[in-house]
């Protein structure tokens, strides 16, 4: 196995990687820019590497930096965690050019993946359901109003390398399909640095279901389930679960298979996830990930696999873990995203200190956690802090599991959703399954917190009286310094102990 | 003795007084009576007749947040210069940043007129772009930073007069 890997990244998923290769034996490697100086995943590596400056351009996503950090420290390897610079083919190439071992999949397939017409057209090849769609060499506005009507409105325009809902427009007739176009190409053009666009049908009301992929280097291809992750807010997936509560063993079976032949015919390897649209009984595929997705743990918890070290023992040549008939499924899981954000103000960014944290700890829970007391939330970066990730033998318990760990989860000094994500839990539709894409915006448009009771606002009050401000010297001791060498040989974990001096 | 913290925007005056055993706060003319026993630095327990809960409380500057069972409630001490009003006391010939970030676009200059609603400003905080509008109609009289500077929450980008 990898002497040593360099995890690309920061936060819960830095952490969670070197957690795992902890695990194994594997030594790890952190980087970190300015303001990340005493952030949770510098201070759990074995070493750490001071990259640039706060901006991503000049840290998480300078990909010379990041590689001469590896040489630097001699990591034979670097896992790109998710977001960043984990899609970037232009990183996995230049990372095995400096002769080290990328962990994901190769510069080409995720090229090919990473364009939604390249990847749409793949699929249809492949008999693969997709959404009825048009592509065009000239955009020419008469060209794609007459596809328009021949799809039939509602149409939607994406962009060809598209990502986030940006150069993505919803057309509901012929009149606003011109100006539509030209939006879309603009934004798409600015975003990507490519404006071509294609068409697809709009479909209103459909489920985000996803299917975890893993292929190996020897040819053999397997899928892990699905995940369905339709509470979402501004296209991003909030909550998670696997199973989904609408699909029968038939259309898992169906998908499942789908989802492995489009991976398979563009030569990948290691983690993706395939992602459809599902409406009424059928699925259409939507695009692959080409990386180990933020959702990952919910596959974990129901499979019972560690995703993290089937991904470094498929880039280390090993075939894959486990076949097909091997991997199996059990029980329920559901994820929460936890974000700095206020979710009472438009999901606004709530950047700031973690003044006081305790985690929930109930029996079944996991949290994926890139923070601590006194770290401080940038705006540099995603706002995701931790995951809380519950499992129960039924979908029911699952969610009493999640709505119990919420309640635990005591954070203060950023604004969190969890009291959002709890309604959510909470709401009859989400109980019953019944779930879409706007699924948010449908039931909890402009949320705002349930008022408290009389009592709790006296008892907060009379809290608030009795605290002093922290010092700052609690903070400071976060930003000081160079992460300490010592962490990699733990000392006092082995000298001292459980409950030692 | 009367005090007043900031809670969602409104001010809420209440009453501290000591208690044979613990606390009696009055607020909005009821009076709620806690027991008190500090656990550990910003950590209590509090009791009354219903049972008892832990509070978490934490004070940064001039927020206060506290937990009780679950619920969050962020508190403001009001200053002399942010007296009533406090957030919603923006004016509104000005445009803020809602939060901090990098300012990424600054799409008007001082002269420029403006319509109520029009995009004068692009903030960018954690990877997401957030639009400020125009808060009415009016001239561009001032604006502040430019792009690629990083600003503070409630930090004026842009302040309008009306039009002439």
């Amino acid at each position: 196995m990898f002497k040593k890997v360099l995890i690309a990244n920061r936060g819960e998923i830095a952490v969670r990687v070197i957690r795992t290769c902890r695990e194994m034996g594997i030594r790890t490697v952190a980087v970190y820019s300015e303001v990340d100086r005493g952030a949770r995943h510098v201070e759990l590596a074995d070493e750490a590497v001071l990259i640039g400056a706060p901006p991503p351009g000049e840290s998480y996503l300078n990909i010379e930096r990041i590689l001469n950090a590896a040489k630097e420290s001699r990591a034979v390897a670097i896992h790109p965690g998710y977001g960043f610079l984990s899609e970037n083919p232009k990183f996995s190439e230049a990372v095995s050019e400096a002769g080290l071992v990328f962990i994901g999949p190769p510069a080409q397939a995720m090229a090919l993946l990473g364009n939604k017409i390249e990847s749409r057209i793949l699929a249809v090849k492949h008999g693969v359901p997709v959404t009825p769609g048009a592509t065009f060499d000239v955009p020419d506005p008469k060209i794609v109003t007459q596809k328009a009507e021949e799809i039939g409105y509602p149409v939607l325009i994406k962009a060809a390398a598209g990502g986030g809902g940006k150069g993505m427009r919803v057309v509901h007739n012929r009149a606003d399909l011109p100006m539509a176009l030209e939006a879309a190409q603009r934004e798409a053009g600015s975003a990507f640095g490519d404006s071509t666009v294609y068409l697809e049908k709009y479909i209103p009301r459909p489920r985000h279901i996803e299917f975890q992929v893993f292929c190996d280097t020897h040819g053999n291809a397997v899928h892990l389930g699905e995940r369905e992750c339709s509470v979402q807010r501004r296209h991003q997936k909030i909550i998670e679960e696997s199973p989904s509560p609408v699909l029968t063993p038939e259309l898992r079976q169906r998908m499942g298979d789908a989802a492995v032949k489009v991976v398979k015919a563009a030569g990948y390897v290691n983690a993706g996830t395939v992602e459809f649209l599902f409406e009424r009984g059928e699925f259409y595929f939507l695009e692959v990930n080409a990386r180990l997705q933020v959702e990952h743990p919910v596959t974990e918890l129901v499979t019972g696999e560690d995703l993290v070290e089937w991904q470094l023992r498929v880039a280390f040549g090993e075939p894959l873990p486990k076949t097909q008939e091997q991997i199996r499924s059990r029980g329920h899981a559901i994820e929460c995203r936890i974000y700095a954000e206020d979710a009472a103000r438009g999901f606004l960014p709530s950047s700031g200190t973690v003044l006081a944290l305790e985690e929930p700890h109930i029996p079944g829970v996991r949290i994926d956690t890139g923070i601590r007391e006194g770290s401080e939330i940038s705006v540099y970066y995603d706002p995701i802090l931790s995951k809380v990730i519950a499992f129960g033998d039924t979908r029911e318990l699952a969610i009493r599991k999640m709505r119990e760990a919420l309640n635990q989860y005591m954070l203060l000094g950023v604004a969190t959703a969890m009291e959002l994500l709890r309604d959510v839990l909470g709401h009859a539709d989400f109980a019953a399954g019944n779930l879409s894409t706007h699924f948010l915006d449908e039931h909890f448009p402009n949320w705002q917190p349930s008022k408290p009771t009389e009592t709790d606002l006296a008892a907060a009050l009379l809290a608030a009286t009795k605290t002093t401000a922290r010092r700052a010297a609690s903070s400071e001791d976060g930003k000081r310094g160079i992460p300490s060498p010592w962490v990699s040989l733990g000392p006092w974990q082995i000298a001292g102990g459980k409950g030692g001096a | 003795m009367t005090r007043e913290l900031m809670f969602n925007g409104e001010a809420v005056p209440f009453k501290v007084d000591a208690a044979t055993e613990g606390s009696v706060i009055t607020l909005n003319g009821s009076s709620h009576q806690f027991g008190i026993q500090e656990l550990s630095p910003g950590r209590w327990l509090l009791r009354n007749s219903q049972g008892q809960q832990v509070v978490r409380a934490a004070r940064e500057r001039d927020r206060i947040w506290v937990w009780i069972a679950g619920k969050t409630f962020e508190f403001t001490v009001p200053s002399d210069d942010r007296a009533a009003g406090a957030h919603s006391g923006a004016a509104s010939h000005e445009v803020r940043a809602p939060m901090p970030g990098t300012l990424v676009k600054l799409l008007v200059s001082k002269g420029d007129a403006v319509e109520e609603g029009q995009i004068v400003a692009v903030v960018e905080a954690m990877k997401m772009e957030h639009p400020l509008r125009a808060p009415r109609a009016g001239v561009v009289d001032m604006t502040s930073g430019t792009p690629g500077a990083i600003v503070d929450a409630d930090a004026v980008i842009i302040s309008l007069v009306r039009e002439q």
